[in-house]
């Protein structure tokens, strides 16, 4: 039997649901599944096909904007008749991309005392258009030696300035960051942005000694690309999503029953076979497919995965072990930019901050908490003695042709470990980077 | 069906439309909308700048024309007689479209008279997706054309179900037409063509295997394939004992026979047209299920309702 197309498969599923939503008579999906929860699994679908390369990014989301706009036709809830942007350009890939995200990074070690905030300065990152420090701010305690407070923003930073070998000065501002309730972390931008020739910078925080940071490249991290043998796209999407089934989604904040995220997952599974993409007896098939609902618990994940804020307090009377290392290290991979800026060791905790670039588009806006947003590149790692990582994603931001932020290893680091060899993997292709652990 | 019209067989439907403070009527008759009490309009004018107007008639045929051949139409439009499209005056109000009260569709039962003219133009390549900007701006923004494409599309879908069945068989005509000449590049379209194709099959199917609600031991397996001039659906239909009867429907089925409002008739799933006149079509279709087993196609005659929309069989 031929093989439908993608294009065409989207659509159907599109439809079927119009039709399901016409017979209940808008209320929801035949077996309790509200609307909105469906049209997700279909934005889903359709970005995992385009992710894989079965499907058009364009083609994907002008399916996507037809059925949004049939169901707003029909009074159907999840529908609308506003119009969408799309746009029928594809996603730079190859040699276009290396345009966007960092130039040069740069160490920084930089900790000094704010107004409201014992600031941290991990490096510098240089980018075509920006100069922007890493910082990790955290409030200090409460008068009365109190619990933190969250905070609606982020503390200032104005405190710090920063000269250059020209004599130029220059403000530090937040750039894109997080705020928690122990404290912020992201970009300090300087503005203006300093010029090209620049050869240093001084950080100047008050009542502590100037530090100079000169911008060249230093210490270069040993890069490969990864010779796995060759798997088509879809099954190592599918082999992805199943290695992380039952481990829950730390920073997603699910509960209760069997997730959505998992019911995308499943639905993704059924395309992948429909289309041709992954054979019907595909291990991940039988992990994500099948067996997806009886088998999901509450959605938390085993013991031990629920892990703690990398912000929560050190332990009683010790401040908490923190240690920084800028990266830069760009991985040789030809279809997608990455570039590792950073990495920050907080006691046990290995954080790496990636610059990723371009990001895959046909992912829709998410229309709640529901399947976790796995863009590639997929992070994980294993040190010297062969332990297994994970990375999950934290601080994401999206930005200059790109997005970067923070993906926070799993399980902890011991103390023995020196060395990561992290690998990113997409569905095409795989590259690797040996990272010194910072500190150690 | 070859030698006739792709309007032959369809019944003037015509709306009354506020306009110019006067009550106005659209006819849609011998495969064109016109207007009775307005000169056509030109189709090489160029398209007004969002706020200007020609007259709600002028307007409506316009915007009628620009989108006879645009593949939205299909792809968002009615499945089926039951799937009803509800653009409520508020939404376009909402969303800045200046909105024509008071349109009462009504469909007739006479016919185009043979000196009418055909279509005005060919249908032309497909038209290109919206392409439009957020919201945010509003109409009244830079990207009025682009609004105002979106806003007639809405426009035309709020139009009396009659004459949006009529817009839909035209886009079905223009589609097919666009296929059989291969001028331009058709591949462009398939996937939502084929798909609008395989949606509109298989809710036929299933009125035609449920009747009342009622679930025969019949399966439907849709199967697909692509054929660079002529896509189209694989219908197997598979009964109890291993019987089966496969159904090829093309594009042209839906401009022949379901946009025509012929694909389900007195329970006779029609899969082909073999020959249609004013009231009177000859088709080949699959009689109404009963027990597992599925009849082979036959010839059946049809003759169109008296007074209302839809067709009954005469002779089987």
């Amino acid at each position: 039997m031929a093989r439908p197309d993608p294009e065409v498969y989207l659509r159907l599923c599109a439809d079927d649901l119009a039709v399901a939503l016409s017979r209940e008579d808008g209320r929801g999906r035949p077996g309790g599944e509200p609307a909105e929860t469906t049209i997700e699994a279909i934005e889903q679908v359709g970005a995992a096909l385009a992710l894989v390369g079965a499907c058009s990014e364009a083609a994907v989301e002008h399916a996507l904007a037809d059925l949004v706009l049939m169901l707003g036709l029909r009074d159907l809830p999840g529908g609308s008749l506003e119009p969408v942007v799309i746009d029928d350009d594809p996603v730079d890939s190859g040699a276009g991309v290396a345009q966007h995200g960092p130039e040069l990074v740069v160490d920084c070690g930089l900790r000094c005392s704010l107004g409201a905030c014992d600031l941290r300065v991990g490096w510098l990152v240089r980018t075509a258009s920006r100069t922007f420090l890493h910082a990790d701010a955290r409030e200090f305690p409460g008068p009365a030696g109190g619990a933190r407070r969250a905070r609606s923003g982020p503390p200032p930073i104005d405190d710090l300035i920063a000269v250059d070998d020209a004599g130029n000065a220059y403000r530090v501002e937040w750039g894109a960051h997080g705020v928690e309730v122990a404290g912020t972390v992201g970009e300090a931008l300087l503005v203006p942005d300093p010029p090209v020739d620049t050869a240093w910078l001084e950080l100047r925080p008050p009542k502590v000694d100037p530090l100079r940071v000169h911008l060249h490249r230093a210490g270069r991290v040993r890069t490969g690309r990864e010779d796995s043998p060759w798997t088509p796209p879809a099954e190592r999407y599918l082999t992805h999503l199943a290695s992380r089934r039952g481990r829950g989604h730390p920073w997603a904040g699910w509960s209760g029953g069997a997730s959505e995220g998992e019911r995308c997952e499943a639905r993704i599974c059924d395309a992948f076979v429909a289309l041709g993409l992954v054979a019907p007896d595909h291990e991940a098939v039988r992990i994500l497919g099948g067996e997806r609902l009886a088998a999901t618990g509450d959605g938390s994940g085993p013991d031990g995965w629920a892990r703690e804020s990398p912000w929560a307090a050190p332990a009683e009377g010790g401040e908490e072990r923190y240690a920084t290392r800028a990266l830069g290290a760009e991985l040789p991979l030809e279809r997608i930019r990455v570039v590792l800026e950073g990495a920050t060791l907080v006691e046990h905790e290995l954080s790496i901050w990636v610059h990723v670039s371009p990001v895959p588009r046909a992912r829709p806006r998410p229309l709640g908490a529901a399947h976790p947003e796995e863009d590639p590149p997929w992070l994980r790692a294993h040190d010297e003695r062969g332990r297994a990582y994970e990375a999950v994603r934290a601080h994401w931001f999206s930005g200059e042709g790109g997005a970067s932020g923070e993906l926070a290893f799993t399980p902890g680091l011991g103390d023995d470990v020196r060395t990561l060899r992290v690998v990113a993997e997409t569905p095409y292709e795989a590259a690797w980077a040996e990272v010194e652990v910072p500190g150690r | 069906m070859t030698g006739d019209a792709w309007w032959a067989g369809v019944p003037i439907a015509e709306t009354d439309v506020e306009c110019g403070g006067a009550r106005h009527t659209l006819l849609w008759v011998g495969g064109r909308l016109v207007m009775l009490e307005h000169d056509e309009p030109d189709d090489e004018r160029p398209r007004l700048a969002f706020g200007a107007s020609w007259s709600t008639c002028q307007d409506l045929c316009a915007a009628w024309r620009r989108h006879a051949d645009d593949i939205r139409v299909l792809t968002l439009g009615p499945r089926s007689p039951d799937d009803q499209i509800r653009v409520g005056a508020g939404a376009l109000d909402q969303l800045g479209g200046r909105v024509h009260h008071g349109l009462t569709g009504r469909a007739g039962t006479g016919h185009a008279p043979p000196a009418l003219p055909g279509r005005g133009r060919p249908p032309g390549r497909r038209r290109s997706p919206p392409l439009l900007p957020a919201p945010a701006g509003g109409p009244g923004s830079a990207d009025d054309a682009l609004w105002q494409d979106h806003l007639e599309l809405l426009r035309l879908f709020a139009l009396p179900r009659p004459l949006l069945d009529r817009l839909v068989l035209e886009v079905c005509a223009a589609q097919t037409a666009e296929l059989e000449r291969c001028g331009g590049d058709p591949a462009e379209s398939h996937p939502a063509l084929l798909a609008a194709l395989v949606s509109r099959v298989r809710a036929v199917v299933r009125a035609w295997s449920t009747p009342g609600g009622e679930r025969p031991e019949i399966a439907l397996e849709p199967e697909l394939h692509l054929d660079p001039s002529n896509p189209g659906a694989s219908l197997v239909l598979a009964g109890g004992d291993d019987a089966a009867l496969r159904a090829d429907v093309g594009t042209g089925w839906l401009a022949g026979v379901w946009a025509r409002q012929l694909a389900l008739v007195d329970g006779y799933l029609v899969t082909e047209l073999l020959a249609v006149e004013d009231d009177w079509a000859s088709a080949r279709a699959l009689r109404p299920p009963s027990g597992p087993r599925i009849s082979t196609p036959r010839t059946i005659e049809l003759a169109r309702r008296s007074g209302v929309e839809g067709w009954i069989v005469v002779r089987r």
